[in-house]
Order: structure tokens, then C-alpha cells, then sequence
């Protein structure tokens, strides 16, 4: 693929523009450099100040004193977590996923950096199924989860996977049906183009724009819960009980990631984004405002789903498919369908 | 061919869960077959809290021999040792001074309510809700105030001695129960909201682990378990003891409110219910205290009861606890037995997991309120 066909398909000058790569840097380049800083700088220290801000507010909300015994009034608390966690054992027997299985889950769920929209200029892989790609990923996350347990040696790990891809595939329709929304109103699932058509003010946005994308925005992030397993959609151990040391340590920070990309994906489709009036040269300055833009609204919206689900007690795994498919995916389907119509009413069929 | 019916094991299949698991209510093991993820058959395994406590009892003197009966249920202690000192104190026929009796049940009752909302707690966190459990916690541990404020202890109590209680009521302790009582009373409406009006919550107690009347007949069940299948006995109404005849109560059962009587909801429901009598029975009792003695004599530890035995029930936090205590006119008790209700439960489990996923599985167990302790002894 030459260069000229691949800065079709990336908006990575943010990028170049934050590392002092120059403006015709290959992504190949920023790529690998954008991860690991991305990971060094970024992703550590907000598991880290998120998972301490989360737990001081579900301590105030749960009328308890939260984190302290860790030095700076326990700032350091999810520190010690991550190495409490790395130290256990399994709970019964040897944990039993498959350690191929477990690397390419891994690889598949942090590839979802590369079209995870940090801003309109901070987009790796802009494609034009760019709004797509994420739930690519998320179908091979839940396909290794079935592939690692088959055949396990407990039959419970088996059962336990089997019902968890069932649950998120439940959750993968209507999570999409959402996202269909969005790419309906902006008339396009490229990053960029969604970005930039919320990028003129709050009644731009997706989920303000139209009573349908609003419900949406709400499918989109209760959808989330259940993918990711958070309450009240979490089963009983959230497969903890398979997990042992480095495993165990990395399912949190898994866990993690895998939220905060999914805040930036319902803050890209439905809130506007980090997105603002095109600026003419991607300085640094206005890809470090995206960026920065990006993550605070990630933030916030991590910080609301993670307190909120603590507030609410836990589903049955069928229960859960149930609500998946009974409600969430027939609300995600009219809210579609009312979105379109409501865009060839009121837009003149701009989408 | 990856999914072959072979290497899914749709057949039967042997799980076992514990004996040290956090999804079990304490410390035993469950053998169960399963087809899918529905028991078809679950075996416990219990023994792994084995204390000795009833020999233990018989090896001490009278004087001492209420440090193991406190052992029997660590939560709701004071019932175990209202149930010893009743059965020796009819041995002895010592008569209890009635501002004795009315102080027992006082504690008798915030053991009640204490139990109660640990029972809340635990529920809450088998099914997910933790902050509510925090909230329900934060309430028992004003209970637990109160009764260190008049025990000196907050479990284990071991306050009661025969013939009456160690100690006179502190100063203060009757405004501090007006004053819990009431907050408590408010704090019930919250949590009325928060778990009986949520569907969540309610789905997965409601249809789950029903207790048949005949389940009760075979087993034996009693207190909150079998009252809220309908069955109206409570130890305090049918043979009242320590002043429960001079209060008025109310005793509830099970109404099938959202799903049918006896199931795991009811058990819900009719815990919640009985907090608020006896909170009420509470605030009636501390105004009614009788002026007079709390303790009848003095024991020493060389203090000996006559040949003979009696049995003595009462209604604990689960349900009917009952001792039975012989005596050969020595220094230290010949026979100490208990008939505990957590093991009269935990006979039943297995018969309620029958036919239930996986995952309903430490509910129904959370919802029938075992004390391994009270089971192993």
C-alpha cells in the first residue's frame, strides 16, 4: 500500500503534531509510537487516578470512608490492588483458559486503539467503516472467550463462556443498532466526518439532535454495561475465579481499557466528540486540546457508568440476554428507523 | 468439529463448590450434578467448623461454661445463652427478677434486629448490591453500638448469667434506643425502596428456592424461613418466656407478595417485617423496664445445680433454638445439647436447589440464612 493510499485512510496529523513527527509521517510510524505513549502516559496513570477517583465517590455513595491506608490518602490504592491481584491463586484448581486464547484476546482488545477516535485529527485508521471497526474487535473478543474455554477441564468455565458470548452478542446488535444512528445522522461511519458534523454546538450532537438519538445514546451505554460486564449486567464472578496472577492483575487494567474505549466511542458517536471548527495547521497545541478534550469526556462518562452501576444490583446472565433482546434491541431498532425518518423529515435527507 | 455434543458435556456433570468459596454463607462444600447449568442434585458437606462447643461446655464449670454456648451463633449469641440459663434456671428453679427479664428481651431483640440486617447485608451482596449492603451494614452498626454500650462487647456477648444479666442498664441507653429505634425505622423505608420496589432485585428472589409446607414438616424448619410459607409459629407467642407476654407483637408471614409464599422474596419481606416489630417492641420495652434487681444471686465459680435436666427453647434470629441441659449435681453441666435452626435449613438446601441454574444457587443459600456455625457446633 503506498503512502498516498494509506493518509487516505488515516487522520493522524494529531498525532504527528503531538510527537514532532512531521506532517507527512507514515502512520506506520505514529502507529507504534502514538501506543506506546498512549500506554506509558496516558492509559496507566488514568487507571490508576480513575480507579482511585471511582472508588472515593462509590465510598461516598456507599456512606463509607473508601481508600486511605495507601501513601497520599490513598491515591496508591489501585497500585496495590493490581499487585494483590497479580500475587493470587485460582480459586478452584488451576486457572484453565487457554494461554494462546488469552494473548490474541489481549492483541485483539488493545488493537482497538487504532480506531479509537481521540479526535478528528487523531484517528489512526479513519476508514470508511471506521465507526464499524470497534465492533469488529469486540466480536473477536468474545469469540477467543468461547475458543479458550472449549473442551476445558471444568465444565463450569465452559458453561460459564458459552453463556457470556450468547450475552455479548445480545449486547453487540443493539450496541451496533446505536451506532447506526449516529452514522445515519452524520451520513457517513468515518471518524472524521462524524466528528466534524457534531462540531458546531450541542444541538449538533447525536444525542441532542433528535429525541432518537438521545434514547440511543442510552442503549448505547446500557449496552456497554453489558458487554463489559459491569453491574448490573456482571455475572456472579465476572470470571475472576478463572483468572490467577498476571492474568488476574491484567483483568483489571483489561477492564478497564475496555471501558474507557467505549466511553470514547459513546462520547465520538453521540456527544460531539473532542471535534471542533477546523483549525487551518494541526498544531500541537490543538491536537494536545483534543486529546485532552477526548480523554475528560471519557472520563467523565466512565466516572457515571462505574458509580451509577454500583447502585444497582446484579442480573441473572439470562436475565440480562433477555433484556438484551427484548428491550435494547427493539428500542436500538426504532430509534433507527425514527432517526431516519426524522433526518428526511427535518434535515431534507442530508443523512 | 469444534462444538461436537462430546466436547460440550451436554450430559450430567459433577460440580463442587467450597468448602472456602465466596459465593457460599460460610464454610461447607456442595457436591452437585448438573445438566447445562440447571442442579439436578446437590449434596453439603458440612463439618469444617467443628468446635466441639457442646463438650467444651461440659468441661467447664457453670460459671465459665457460657464462653462456648456464646460460640453457637457468634452473630446472635445472646439467644444461645438465653437458651442455657432458661434450661439451668428451671433445674435450679431460680425465679429471674422481672427487670432481668425485661433486659433480656431488650437484648433479645436488638440480637434480633442486628441478625436481621446482616441477613439484609449478605443478600445484598450474593445478588450484586453492594451499596446497599454497605448502607444496611451501616445501620447494624449502630445496633452493635448499642449493644456494646450495654455488654461491653459487640459479638459473643456473653451477658446473661443465670438468675439474671451482669450488669444494670447503662445511663443513656434507653434514649440511645429511642433514638436508634427511630432512625432505623426510616432507614427501613430506604431500603424498602431501594430492594422491595426494584425489579432487579426482586427477579432474582421472587419463584426462587420455595419452601412447601411439607418441607417444613419433614425438616423441621422454623422461624423466618417457615414463617414466611405461612406457618404462624414463633417460640415467643406460643410459649412466651422473658416478659414476651406482657408485649404485644405482631408475628409476619409470608404473602406471596411477588411471587408465591414461601419463596426466596418472602423470606425477604417477612426478615424486614420483623425488624420493624421488634423495633417497636423495642421502644415499648425500654419505657416498661420494671424497677428491682437484675440478677437473682451471685454465682461463684464453685456454684453447683441439682441432678436433673431440662429443655429450654427460644426463639433465636433463624428460628427455634433450643437447649438441653443434664445435670448430675456436680460442678459442671453432664449434657449440653443444642437443636440449632440453621441445621434444620441446611437439610432442606438441598432439596431447594434441585432444578435451579448455577447462578440462583448462593442466592437461595444467602436467602435461607445459615449459620454454619449453629450447623457444626
Amino acid at each position: 500500500m503506498s503512502g498516498e493510499e494509506l493518509n487516505l485512510m488515516t487522520s493522524s496529523a494529531g498525532w504527528n503534531a503531538l510527537f514532532g513527527l512531521g506532517e507527512g509521517a507514515s502512520a506506520f510510524i505514529a502507529a507504534p509510537v502514538a501506543f506506546v505513549a498512549f500506554f506509558l502516559f496516558v492509559l496507566f496513570p488514568l487507571y490508576f487516578a480513575l480507579g482511585f477517583a471511582e472508588r472515593k465517590l462509590a465510598a461516598d455513595l456507599q456512606a463509607r470512608v473508601g481508600p486511605n491506608r495507601t501513601p497520599g490518602g490513598g491515591l496508591f490504592q489501585v497500585v496495590a490492588d493490581t499487585l494483590k491481584l497479580g500475587a493470587k491463586s485460582a480459586v478452584r484448581g488451576h486457572a484453565s483458559l487457554d494461554p494462546k486464547w488469552f494473548g490474541i484476546q489481549n492483541a485483539i482488545l488493545f488493537s482497538s486503539f487504532v480506531f479509537v477516535p481521540f479526535g478528528s485529527t487523531l484517528i489512526l485508521l479513519d476508514s470508511e467503516m471506521g465507526a464499524f471497526l470497534p465492533f469488529v474487535c469486540m466480536a473477536g473478543v468474545f469469540l477467543c472467550s468461547l475458543f479458550a474455554t472449549e473442551g476445558a477441564a471444568e465444565l463450569e468455565n465452559e458453561i460459564l463462556a458459552h453463556r457470556q458470548s450468547f450475552l455479548w452478542i445480545s449486547a453487540w446488535v443493539p450496541a451496533l443498532l446505536g451506532a447506526t444512528v449516529a452514522v445515519a445522522r452524520a451520513g457517513s461511519a468515518r471518524w472524521s466526518t462524524l466528528l466534524t458534523s457534531q462540531a458546531h454546538g450541542l444541538f449538533h450532537w447525536t444525542a441532542f439532535s433528535s429525541p432518537f438519538g438521545f434514547v440511543a445514546f442510552f442503549v448505547f451505554l446500557l449496552s456497554g454495561l453489558v458487554a463489559l460486564q459491569l453491574p448490573p449486567f456482571h455475572s456472579l464472578d465476572r470470571g475472576v475465579r478463572n483468572r490467577a496472577g498476571v492474568r488476574l492483575g491484567l483483568f483489571g487494567l483489561n477492564q478497564f481499557y475496555a471501558t474507557l474505549v467505549w466511553c470514547l466511542l459513546a462520547s465520538a458517536l453521540f456527544l460531539g466528540g473532542q471535534s471542533i471548527p477546523e483549525a487551518g495547521d494541526v498544531s500541537f497545541f490543538f491536537a494536545f486540546y483534543q486529546l485532552v478534550t477526548a480523554l475528560a469526556k471519557a472520563a467523565v462518562l466512565f466516572l457515571a457508568l462505574r458509580v451509577v452501576a454500583r447502585a444497582l444490583p446484579q442480573l441473572r446472565q439470562d436475565q440480562m440476554t433477555e433484556f438484551c433482546w427484548r428491550v435494547l434491541t427493539p428500542v436500538a431498532a426504532l430509534c433507527l428507523v425514527g432517526e431516519l425518518v426524522w433526518i428526511r423529515l427535518f434535515s431534507g435527507g442530508a443523512g | 468439529m469444534i462444538f461436537s455434543p462430546e466436547k460440550l458435556h451436554t450430559s450430567v456433570s459433577k460440580l463442587s463448590w467450597g468448602p472456602s468459596d465466596p459465593t457460599l454463607p460460610g464454610i461447607f462444600r456442595i457436591d452437585m450434578e448438573a445438566e447445562g447449568d440447571l442442579v439436578r442434585r446437590a449434596r453439603f458437606e458440612t463439618g469444617y467448623l467443628h468446635k466441639g462447643l457442646e463438650k467444651s461446655a461440659e468441661k467447664r464449670n457453670w460459671f465459665t461454661s457460657i464462653v462456648p454456648v456464646d460460640r453457637v451463633d457468634s452473630e446472635s449469641s445472646l439467644a444461645a445463652e438465653l437458651a442455657f440459663a432458661m434450661a439451668v434456671e428451671e433445674i435450679c428453679n431460680i425465679q429471674v427478677p422481672r427487670r432481668a427479664q425485661t433486659i433480656r428481651l431488650i437484648l433479645a431483640e436488638l440480637d434480633r434486629i442486628g441478625s436481621h440486617l446482616g441477613f439484609l447485608a449478605r443478600l445484598a451482596i450474593v445478588t450484586g448490591f453492594e451499596t446497599v449492603s454497605h448502607y444496611i451494614l451501616r445501620e447494624r452498626e449502630l445496633v452493635l453500638d448499642l449493644l456494646e454500650l450495654m455488654t461491653g462487647r459487640r459479638f459473643n456477648l456473653g451477658f446473661f448469667r443465670l438468675g439474671g444479666v451482669a450488669a444494670d442498664i447503662t445511663e443513656g441507653f434507653i434514649e440511645r434506643i429511642h433514638e436508634t429505634t427511630r432512625l432505623i425505622e426510616i432507614r427501613l423505608r430506604e431500603y424498602h425502596a431501594l430492594m422491595i420496589e426494584n425489579r432487579a432485585f426482586v427477579d432474582r428472589l421472587a419463584w426462587q428456592g420455595v419452601i412447601s409446607p411439607e418441607l417444613i414438616q419433614i425438616k423441621a424448619i422454623t422461624g423466618p424461613s417457615a414463617r414466611a410459607s405461612g406457618n404462624r409459629f414463633d417460640v415467643r407467642k406460643v410459649e412466651p418466656y422473658s416478659a414476651y407476654e406482657q408485649f404485644d407483637f405482631r408475628v409476619p408471614i409470608g404473602t406471596g407478595l411477588r411471587g408465591t409464599i414461601g419463596d426466596g422474596f418472602d423470606r425477604v419481606m417477612v426478615r424486614l417485617e420483623e425488624i420493624r416489630e421488634s423495633l417497636l417492641l423495642l421502644s415499648h420495652a425500654v419505657d416498661a423496664v420494671p424497677p428491682g434487681d437484675f440478677l437473682a444471686f451471685r454465682m461463684m465459680p464453685d456454684f453447683t445445680v441439682p441432678a436433673g435436666e431440662a429443655y429450654a427453647r427460644v426463639e433465636s434470629p433463624r428460628g427455634l433454638l433450643a437447649c438441653h441441659v443434664v445435670s448430675d449435681g456436680g460442678f459442671h453441666p453432664t449434657r449440653v445439647q443444642w437443636r440449632t435452626p440453621s441445621q434444620s435449613n441446611i437439610e432442606a438446601a438441598p432439596d431447594l436447589l434441585a432444578g435451579v441454574t448455577l447462578q440462583d444457587v448462593p442466592v437461595i443459600l444467602a436467602s435461607l440464612d445459615l449459620s454454619l456455625s449453629e450447623v457444626d457446633r
